[in-house]
């Protein structure tokens, strides 16, 4: 069955015609030959029964009249039918056992045998007989057997055998001769299909295409045999296109990769690192194999080990990203900082198809981090230290330079009375300098205490300082209804009392009229302290907030050139900042932005449990 | 009162003197004597017993905060009022005075507010545990 079914069409279609043809012939032809032997083994018995009782009746005179030669005469008749082998006349009521009447055998030398009894015969083995009575008038007056055989059926089969042999030979050839003409047909167009899909296999030549013979379905075959090449061509070629864009792609990743100063790497969506670029390679003095997959963790701090595998492996699982800082051994086995980001990369349905991620080197910035903390730390200490000491010997001279001046007046001339004059002077400027100085640098490095403040208890508290100043101008101070805000509470305070203090200091003729509004800019407070003073020239709209910067040295506007200077250190730190609008003679507005309360609620908590 | 300063000792004890402030001022010059002051306060029944304690935060040998610990840790003086008068004004310095339920008074740099001290004792001995600070950022 399997060597059918390997077998080329064209065989398969001659094998199938030929087995389909002599099947049909034969079953055709045994059928017909089996029918007709039937038919004609009914027929001869038939024929030898009506020659039977012919001949029996035409034996009765004869019988009666004891006439053999009569009889004889009427059974030469049957010499005419070649299966009668022979026919034998018994006389009944005649001498007993007076055996054959009359007989007749085309064969000569033919005996018949005896009756064993009325109408009971015998006939020799292998023939057939025919008892037949030959009736007169009721009565039997002899019997006769006619004994015949068969063999002229056998001749009619033998030649129709030989007949429908001779059938199914020139069947066989035609349908031989045919069915070269049907693989014609139906094998050369199957051939040539198969001849352009091996072109197609072995030269991967899309552009090939079979040739249609015929408008039956081996045609519509062959039509969508191209359409689907045409099809698969045109694939191809958006194939190679995309992947010489891939390709492209790769290229550009690596050569970005490999030229950046950063390390970078990817790694499966299971966390397995599956490339480095070279300068991984590089810093550690590792070969790829040897730190690919998880390999990584033999470079990294022991003490960041842990953090760094769980973070790496939650951002694995959850697909958030990786953003932590560790130390990673160089291969002269220092330890350097890096600060190390990772982002999962997925597909259009949201799957995770790799991460990507990357390594800066920071361990110069922590330095100088390191550096810039302590140099903070000193200067805390410093300010601290100046709080007490400094101000000490300070104060001893302001105080007691005013003690001098009330108790030793009298004793005083006028040249001591104007040195001690300076003397008081130099050390109450020199006590709010140092003062200030601090609270300047109170305001760069106290911890920011984030809480929401009351902006209109916060004015209340400052205006409540400044009420001697006040008084003594005489100046009106209104407001707006003020927000909450989210800062320290004595730093907004020190803000407004700064700017108010300055307010009321550069004043004009009039007495000052000092306002107070807020409005909401996005996530800050934007707030204005706005006066009738004499305001500020444009070219010093920037430079009044720096350090010591004072546009008088008239004794009129005493001061240190601080507050200003403390006002934009502390809004900026909170995030926010300080401007003025002004021009000479036409007052001055000060803007500041704080936080609203809103933003860093979360953060507040965090600092202010710290702090 | 412990205070190294002697100008200051000095201010003080004319502060008492012109608020008329019924003090007897003894004045450790440092912490060492401070503490020891309070001991002997402690073990001797005629010895001179605080009633009100004004703590300079800056001492030699031992600091104002070693003092007022070991004052607020004595059975007998653990309750006495403390005023830490500083030329300090940082705000740890506030924060930690009034944990330690002491009042604070920043050593001005003028005669006049000063003598503020004087109300400040006043009131401190009146039992107010703590007062509005006239100058918070100042």
């Amino acid at each position: 069955m399997s060597r059918l079914r390997d077998m080329p069409i064209k065989q398969k279609l001659v094998i199938v015609t030929l087995a389909t043809a002599s099947l049909a012939l034969l079953l055709a032809g045994i059928g017909n030959v089996l029918v007709d032997s039937l038919l004609f083994r009914g027929y001869l018995r038939r024929d030898v029964a009506v020659l039977a009782r012919v001949i029996a009746d035409n034996s009765t005179a004869a019988l009666a009249f004891n006439d053999a030669v009569a009889a004889a005469q009427t059974l030469s008749a049957l010499k005419e039918r070649s299966h009668i082998e022979a026919a034998c006349i018994y006389q009944t009521g005649g001498p007993p056992n007076s055996g054959v009447f009359a007989q007749y055998s085309p064969s000569a030398g033919f005996r018949c045998p005896d009756m064993r009894g009325p109408n009971d015969f015998s006939a020799p083995s292998g023939a057939l007989s025919l008892v037949q009575p030959v009736l007169l008038e009721g009565r039997q007056v002899g019997t006769l057997v006619l004994m015949y055989d068969l063999g002229e059926v056998n001749e009619r089969v033998r030649l129709y055998g030989s007949m429908i042999f001779g059938v199914f030979l020139i069947s066989i050839i035609l349908a031989f001769a045919l069915s070269n003409r049907l693989r014609a047909a139906i094998a050369t167009p199957v051939a040539r299909l198969v001849r352009a899909t091996t072109a197609v296999a072995e030269t991967g030549d899309y552009g090939v295409r079979a040739e249609k013979m015929s408008g039956d379905e081996l045609g519509l075959l062959v039509d969508r045999f191209n359409e689907m090449l045409a099809r698969i061509q045109s694939r191809d070629v958006d194939l190679k296109k995309a992947l010489r864009e891939v390709e492209a792609e790769r290229a550009r990743f690596h050569f970005m990769a490999e030229s950046m100063p950063q390390k970078i790497f990817t790694a499966t969506p299971q966390g397995d690192v599956d490339y480095f670029n070279p300068q991984w390679m590089e810093f550690t003095g590792l070969s790829f194999d040897q730190i690919k997959g998880s390999g990584w963790t033999q470079f990294v701090h022991p003490d960041d080990l842990e953090s760094s595998i769980r973070e790496w492996k939650h951002s694995v699982e959850t697909g958030e990203p990786v953003h932590l800082e560790q130390r990673f051994r160089r291969a002269d086995g220092k330890y350097c900082w890096h600060l190390s980001r990772a982002l999962a990369m997925r597909d259009a349905e949201g799957r995770i198809t790799m991460w990507i991620g990357s390594n800066t080197d920071i361990d110069e910035q922590k330095a100088k981090e390191e550096e810039l903390r302590r140099a903070n730390e000193d200067l805390r200490q410093f300010a601290y230290s100046a709080s007490h000491d400094l101000r000490e010997p300070i104060r001893n001279v302001a105080v007691y330079s005013e003690i001098v001046a009330m108790r030793y007046d009298k004793v005083l001339d006028a040249e001591g009375r104007q040195f001690l004059g300076f003397l008081m002077e130099g050390g109450q400027r020199l006590a709010r300098l140092v003062d200030d100085l601090l609270a300047y640098t109170q305001a760069s490095l106290a911890e920011l205490r984030m809480k929401p403040v009351n902006a209109k208890e916060a004015l209340d508290g400052a205006i409540s300082t400044l009420a001697e100043n006040i008084r003594e101008s005489g100046a009106i101070i209104t407001s707006d209804d003020l927000p909450e805000v989210y800062m320290g509470d004595v730093h907004l305070q020190q803000v407004f009392q700064n700017l108010i203090g300055n307010a009321i200091k550069y004043r004009s003729a009039e007495p000052p009229r000092i306002h107070i509004a807020a409005e909401q800019a996005g996530r800050m407070w934007c707030f204005v302290v706005r006066d009738n003073g004499i305001g500020i020239a444009p070219e010093y709209k920037e430079k009044i907030f720096g350090l010591f910067k004072r546009l008088s040295h008239d004794r009129k506007y005493p001061g240190t050139g601080i507050g200003l200077a403390i006002c934009q250190r502390i809004v900026e730190r909170y995030g926010g900042r300080i401007w003025v609008e002004s021009k000479p003679g036409g007052g001055s507005s000060f803007f500041f932005t704080v936080p609203t309360h809103a933003r860093p609620v979360r953060s507040a908590t965090v600092q202010s449990s710290g702090g | 009162m412990a205070e190294d300063n002697l100008p200051d000792a000095l201010l003080i004890r004319e502060v008492v003197r012109i608020e008329k402030l019924p003090f007897e001022v003894h004045v450790a010059p440092d912490g060492e004597l401070a503490v020891a002051f309070i001991e002997k306060a402690e073990a001797e029944p005629g010895a001179p017993a605080p009633d009100l304690l004004l703590l300079d935060l800056n001492l030699p040998k031992k600091d104002g905060y070693e003092v007022l610990k070991r004052l607020r840790a004595s059975a007998k003086f653990g309750a006495v009022p403390v005023v830490i008068a500083t030329s300090s004004d940082a705000p740890e310095d506030r924060q930690r005075a009034s944990e330690m339920g002491a009042v604070f008074f920043r050593k001005p740099a003028s005669y006049g507010e000063f003598l503020k001290l004087g109300e400040v004792l006043k009131q401190t001995l009146a039992g107010r545990k703590t007062i509005p600070n006239p100058d918070p950022l100042k």
